[in-house]
């Protein structure tokens, strides 16, 4: 009688519970793949992120591990080594932009053993073929042994930048410490115009233990004698001269007024729209305000400065395009600086699945 | 609270102490040098000074030339003597890089500005608690990174 009573009572709920679960499953918001591109109004517009950083997390400094470790978020940060090392993997960057939305990325080589460390040409190359069609590299070169080693990095570098898949050329005079007018140091500018290959630059200080933070290292205003000495090579300045100490624009002027003067001068406004490094999203917004307004939205170029921890590289885009909506961007303003601009300066094609 | 949870407790203070006590071993060296500039250039200004730790420790590809440890900056050029701690723990050999700060601003060789020199030095003898130096400014507005290697 009992067994009755409960079984007449929960076939109703069985009932609407199966009802409803085959209605969600037939609206396709499971757990499966999140659609590609970023909804804008209802139409779906593609997004490359530039900067991403692959690596191996034994090439990192003792110091700089530490430094990382500490900014996990909890309870992440509690394994912060085996975090660090996983997301640092391609197949893990390759699931952190799908889980975006992302189709493209640009993955950075770096020499800067001082500071961030190194994630070598060859390690770049071979994350590459983990999505050929989906990955683009930045190679870069040491130059801590410059009056020794010189001729021998540049020719590497030319080397690498012939291999199939590397589009343009990473540097970061702030963790590598060489000055941004420093002549000695053109010759990689001059590889840049000749073959065709832009150049991303980190600009602004930097949290990072070790790092030089002097203005000639990290003021973009010490770039603009090579700018104006390679016309042929596209430089793009990436976070803006942001000042990541004090959490401050400190370059932001410059580097809008370096591209309204300099047609071979892009903007990337990665990191500086953090969560740490502008609590109150002000800062970003303010960016792509003052970028919009100087009326050089064909000079910006999306990335974030990821994988950092789980979920940044979704984060940061939704960030910025929040920003981007907050601040009037139009349609066809959002889909020049989530993957038009990339496409035209890196002379890249975008799918048509790349939003869908 | 219980014996067992005073004893974990102690027992991760202690842990956490000992993360973050970690000793630096700190070898002083008294430095006694001369800064000039080439015979007929201007001289007047402040000079800065790094010191550096001429190669680093790093491990296989993170070695590298140079890692600054302390810096100073002094009335001008002439006699200097100086005291340092260096950090045995981060590498070998002792680099001392020095500018001459023309217009006081406090920047080497901000936009605009192209004449203010600078050199650097590798010192003999290291390591030693007295070592003297001799650090000639004749290259105008590098950093240590141009000069050494």
């Amino acid at each position: 009688m009992i067994s009755r009573r409960i079984r007449g009572r929960w076939t109703p709920l069985a009932l609407v519970s199966a009802v409803s679960l085959a209605a969600l499953a037939s609206l396709d918001i499971g757990c499966g793949a999140p659609p590609r591109g970023v909804d804008w109004n209802g139409k779906r517009l593609p997004a490359i992120d530039m900067h991403l950083h692959p690596g191996d997390w034994d090439h990192v400094p003792e110091d700089t591990r530490k430094f990382l470790a500490s900014r996990f978020p909890f309870p992440i940060g509690l394994d912060a080594e085996a975090a660090a090392k996983g997301s640092l993997l391609p197949e893990s960057i390759l699931g952190e932009i799908d889980d975006a939305g992302i189709w493209g990325a640009g993955l950075f080589a770096i020499y800067a053993p001082r500071t961030v460390g190194i994630a070598s040409n060859e390690l770049v190359a071979e994350d590459l073929t983990f999505a050929p069609d989906r990955f683009f590299g930045l190679a870069s070169l040491r130059v801590d042994r410059w009056t020794t080693d010189r001729d021998a990095e540049l020719d590497r570098l030319k080397s690498t930048l012939s291999r199939p898949g590397f589009v343009g050329i990473k540097l970061a005079h702030a963790h590598q410490h060489f000055r941004m007018d420093d002549p000695a140091f053109f010759p990689i500018y001059e590889i840049a115009a000749s073959m065709g290959k832009p150049l991303y630059l980190h600009t602004g200080t930097s949290p990072f233990p070790g790092t030089s933070q002097e203005p000639a290292y990290t003021d973009p205003t010490y770039l603009e004698t090579a700018i104006q000495q390679f016309p042929g090579a596209k430089f793009i300045l990436g976070h803006l001269g942001y000042d990541f100490i004090e959490k401050r624009h400190a370059g932001l002027s410059t580097c809008i007024r370096l591209a309204k003067t300099y047609s071979n001068v892009f903007l990337e406004p990665s990191a500086l729209g953090s969560a740490s490094s502008d609590p109150t999203g002000e800062n970003l917004k303010e960016a792509m305000r003052r970028m919009r307004e100087a009326g050089i939205t064909d000079r910006i170029i999306y990335g974030s400065d990821g994988p950092q921890s789980p979920g940044f590289v979704k984060g940061y885009l939704e960030r910025t395009v929040a920003a981007m909506k907050e601040v009037g961007y139009t349609e066809q303003e959002a889909a020049d600086v989530l993957a038009g601009n990339f496409a035209r300066v890196f002379g890249v094609t975008i799918p048509a699945e790349a939003a869908e | 609270m219980s014996r067992g949870h005073l004893v974990f407790a102690g027992a991760l203070v202690f842990a956490l102490a000992g993360c973050i006590n970690e000793d630096t071993r700190l070898y002083e060296i008294e430095l006694d040098g001369q800064v000039a500039v080439p015979n007929g250039a201007p001289s007047t200004g402040a000079v800065h000074l790094e010191f550096h730790v001429a190669q680093t420790f790093g491990e296989g590809d993170l070695a590298h030339p140079l890692g600054v440890f302390e810096t100073r900056t002094v009335a001008g050029v002439g006699p200097v003597r100086e005291t340092v701690l260096y950090p045995l723990d981060e590498g070998d050999g002792l680099v001392v890089y020095g500018w001459l700060d023309r217009d006081g601003d406090g920047v080497l060789c901000a936009p605009g500005q192209t004449e203010e020199p600078a050199g650097l030095v590798k010192l003999a003898g290291f390591p030693a608690h007295t070592l003297s130096f001799s650090l000639s400014l004749g290259t105008p507005c590098v950093g240590p990174e141009s000069l050494y290697p």
